[in-house]
């Protein structure tokens, strides 16, 4: 499905879809233990959507040479990243609050969005070629047979239940 | 001097300029808002619910995640 749709309206659609919902978020009422729930569920699989997006967009705008050359900034950026938003973060909860801490997130992701539209109006992929797959959603999920009997999902089941176990989580 | 520090500090802005730079200043606005958020949902979950729901949700990601990654495959 990736395919069908130019990488950089992806990124950033997926940005906005994610700052819609850090606003809404925040202000629903709590709905027992599922908001908790929902809550941590979307923000990680929002979180894997969008490095997996940036790095999509790496090779799509820069030779394979390119990215080697340039790894180490990119990874220094997000180190970078890392450090200032658990900063801002603990700055935020001690200073005021989680309430307010959460009604900052969409700003920070807004802020995201804006930068990205605005890098990938002004630089131009290296292959800019038609849409190679019109595969459809349905199509696209016949794999999850394969997804789950592959190698990694036992791994990440191994992976799992060792730091149940390493945590002693019950 | 002046034109030393001119290089100093023309050089990381030139950098920043580029293309490359560009993607660098990306990866870092991505890492501060991802890190912020998922902090801050993991910091309210384990509040709320606390360490004994990490194992349903670790169920509950897997139950949401495999789904997501086939239709986000080239």
């Amino acid at each position: 499905m990736i395919d069908r749709f130019p990488r950089r309206q992806l990124f950033a659609y997926g940005l906005g879809l994610f700052t819609i919902i850090m606003i809404v978020l925040p202000v629903l009422p709590p709905i027992g233990k599922a908001l908790p729930y929902a809550n941590y569920l979307i923000v990680r699989t929002f979180e894997h959507l969008i490095y997996s997006f940036y790095y999509i967009l790496v090779a799509d705008y820069f030779t394979v040479t390119d990215n080697k050359r340039y790894a180490g900034h990119f990874v220094s950026g997000m180190a970078a990243g890392v450090l200032i938003g658990g900063g801002l973060l603990t700055a935020m909860t001690s200073l005021a609050g989680p309430t307010v801490a959460a009604l900052v997130t969409p700003a920070l992701v807004a802020s995201a969005l804006v930068f990205a539209s605005w890098t990938t109006k002004r630089q131009h992929p290296l292959d800019a070629a038609v849409p190679a797959s019109r595969e459809s959603l349905a199509e696209s999920l016949r794999i999850l047979p394969r997804l789950m009997s592959a190698a990694m999902f036992l791994n990440i089941l191994l992976q799992c239940i060792a730091e149940f176990l390493a945590f002693s989580l019950r | 001097m002046n034109a030393q520090f001119r290089h100093r500090i023309g050089s990381p802005l030139r950098f920043l300029a580029s293309r490359a730079g560009s993607f660098v200043v990306l990866a870092f606005l991505v890492a501060v808002q991802d890190t912020y958020a998922s902090t801050l949902a993991a910091s309210q979950f384990l509040a709320r619910i606390g360490a004994q729901g990490v194992p349903l949700y670790y169920v509950l990601n897997a139950a949401v995640s495999l789904p997501f990654a086939p239709c986000f495959r080239a």
